[in-house]
């Protein structure tokens, strides 16, 4: 199907083609958001001055998936890897692309100090509830109750804390420069206008940019694909609202 | 500007590493090197640089990363546990064969440790220090001009590299005030070599991959092996040391940085004793001068190791030496420096204790 596409023309210039198909499972909502970045790179032509830095975790597996310059980090660290590469070259726009686990757990510290900052860069988090890669453990996402590989009897919020709010915690500390927002690999047409406001948003007004999605992940989950994304559209969306906490008013 | 200059060794550093075309610094405030970041803040800006302050030493380490990888001159610095937290991003740096120049005022560990000078942090700096199979080229400077020309050519090993180079000071070093001479004109940046592999957007050319994962058996031990091949030359161009009055020594000493200064005090107060004294002074530690010692080893000269901590490097010069002539050891730690007695008293009872003493003994206090 994907090489039907690209016979007619459909896939996206910035997928990088000998590294397709794509590496990440069947029904993973990374996927659908890297072909969404695709898309926006495509609609605002900045193949040859864009730089794509991922985190470790599932998102790695992005490391050779654009025909963009590309730099593989350390788990959590993507953040302050994209903030010194745009230190060096401030005309380059800069995507750090991470998990959960990655942007609210290990990196936390360098996701709120780059907001609070306002530093030029755009931070794009798949949020999937658990820590993928590694087998599905909890993550600072899993939602109450919730059973993954280390919280067999479901999660324990009295122990282990609420489900962490990413956007509405990352909004508190930006600025009001800043775009904050969620979205959902559920809601892709959506999800392609987020991404295009947190890149414009470092474009054209040099300021910083966070975009959490929902994504999917059936393997870990253990679910169908109909249940799949009743779990995205139900159960996660309940905890985790759609909604744009931060939009600069001069950014259409 | 050949003018001499009264300067701490940290700004020293500074100076230096603007001069030879440093413009970004990313560091976090840490005793004893924290005049490094402080005069980086007020001189980056002069020229079109870039100073920040990180929120960790974590992210300070990963911001040079990201900055290495997009080709520009870059250093971060501080102080032993803070080079702890950064050896994660130094391993990363390794491994995906970035330059960048990493500044270690040494201070007394483990743990919190003290603020006073130490040399413990050998181990970390030469064997490692992260995880997986690499190593930093270090440099240790024993002066505060040579923490001005060691800055300098770490910029350019690093570069004939594309590896991490560090700087290896201690607390004393940063500190201390001397002249300082900035005889060589500064870099310009634009002349620099570019560096066709670095992120800098894909244009007109297929995309630069900054990566140091290797999922397949065979890539990671060429990656290796490449790594391997780099020490290997490093060892055969690079090697520095200083060597003196070795040629009719009864005894050489070993050290470098701060404790070498104390050493020629020593073999001055030794000479005019009428004791031969040598002294082997190694400027860079890794690689180290081992062809050197081996060299002075066959004459059954004894060596006198001494550093400011419980005996690191003293595995080198052991492994140099390898059972050739005798090698004893004489460390302080806790922030004391050895005296020039001291290390006279050592070296006569080296001499006396020749035949006996066992290799290397750890001296009793």
């Amino acid at each position: 199907m994907i090489f039907e596409l690209a016979d007619k023309g459909l896939r996206p210039k910035a997928w990088r083609s000998e590294t397709k198909p794509h590496r990440f499972c069947p029904g993973c909502g990374h996927g659908i958001i890297l072909k969404g970045l695709a898309d926006v790179i495509d609609e605002l032509g900045i193949h040859e001055l864009g730089v794509f830095a991922c985190d470790i975790g599932c998102s790695l597996l992005s490391w050779d998936f654009f025909n963009l310059d590309s730099v593989q980090t350390h788990h959590g660290r993507t953040v302050p890897v994209v903030v010194g590469l745009k230190k060096v070259r401030p005309d380059l726009t800069v995507v750090a692309y991470v998990g959960d686990g990655g942007g609210y757990s290990i990196g936390l510290q360098h996701l709120i100090s780059s907001a609070v900052r306002n530093d030029p860069v755009t931070v794009v988090l798949a949020n999937n509830t658990l820590y993928a890669m590694t087998g599905g453990q909890m993550a600072p996402t899993t939602l109450s109750g919730q059973k993954t590989s280390t919280t067999p009897y479901g999660r324990s919020i009295e122990e282990t804390g609420p489900p962490f709010m990413g956007p509405e915690i990352v909004s508190a500390a930006a600025s009001d420069s800043a775009y904050v927002a969620r979205g959902s690999v559920t809601r892709f047409p959506e999800l392609k206008q987020i991404l295009k406001k947190a890149l414009l948003n470092q474009m054209l007004r040099s300021s910083f940019s966070f975009v959490e999605f929902l994504s999917s992940c059936p393997t870990n989950w253990r679910t169908k694909p109909a249940d799949t994304l009743k779990f995205v559209n139900e159960d996660m969306a309940r905890t985790f609202p759609l909604k744009e906490h931060r939009v600069p008013k001069d950014l259409s | 500007m050949s003018e001499r200059l009264l300067m701490k060794g940290n700004e020293a550093v500074g100076e230096a590493a603007i001069r030879a075309g440093c413009r970004l610094f990313f560091g976090y405030p840490i005793t004893p090197q924290n005049e490094i970041p402080e005069y980086m803040s007020r001189r980056l800006p002069e020229v079109g640089g870039v100073f920040l302050q990180a929120e960790s030493e974590i992210a300070a380490i990963n911001m040079v990363y990201g900055a290495a990888g997009a080709g520009a001159r870059v250093m971060t610095s501080s102080s032993s546990p803070g080079i702890s937290l950064k050896m994660e991003g130094i391993s990363y740096i390794a491994g995906a064969e970035l330059p960048c120049v990493i500044v270690n005022m040494v201070r007394g560990g483990p743990g919190l440790g003290g603020i006073q000078p130490a040399q413990s942090d050998y181990f970390q700096a030469t064997k490692g220090g992260g995880h997986g199979d690499y190593r930093m080229l270090v440099l240790a400077p024993a002066s505060v001009q040579e923490m001005a020309d060691c800055t300098a050519d770490a910029f350019e090993l690093a570069d004939k590299y594309r590896n991490p180079v560090m700087v290896l000071g201690d607390g004393a070093l940063g500190q201390m005030m001397e002249p300082v001479t900035f005889s060589k004109p500064p870099v310009s940046v634009s002349e620099l070599p570019p560096k066709p592999w670095a992120t800098t957007g894909a244009r007109g050319r297929a995309p630069n991959i900054v990566n140091s994962l290797h999922l397949e058996n065979e890539e990671l031990e060429k990656l290796n092996l490449r790594l391997e091949a780099k020490y290997r030359r490093m060892k055969s161009e690079d090697v520095r040391a200083e060597v003196i009055d070795c040629d009719d020594a009864d005894v050489i000493l070993v050290a470098y940085g701060t404790m070498s200064r104390v050493c020629r005090s020593a073999a001055n107060m030794a000479r005019s004793a009428g004791l031969r004294v040598g002294i082997v002074r190694p400027i860079t530690l890794f690689p180290f001068p081992s062809e050197i010692l081996s060299e002075l080893a066959k004459k059954g000269v004894p060596f006198l190791v001494v550093e400011l901590s419980l005996g690191q490097m003293v595995e080198d010069v052991k492994l140099a030496v390898n059972g050739a002539s005798p090698v004893q050891f004489y460390g302080r730690t806790g922030g004391f420096l050895p005296t020039p007695k001291e290390i006279l008293a050592r070296m006569e009872s080296v001499l006396k204790d020749r035949s006996q003493a066992p290799c290397g003994a750890v001296p009793e206090r």
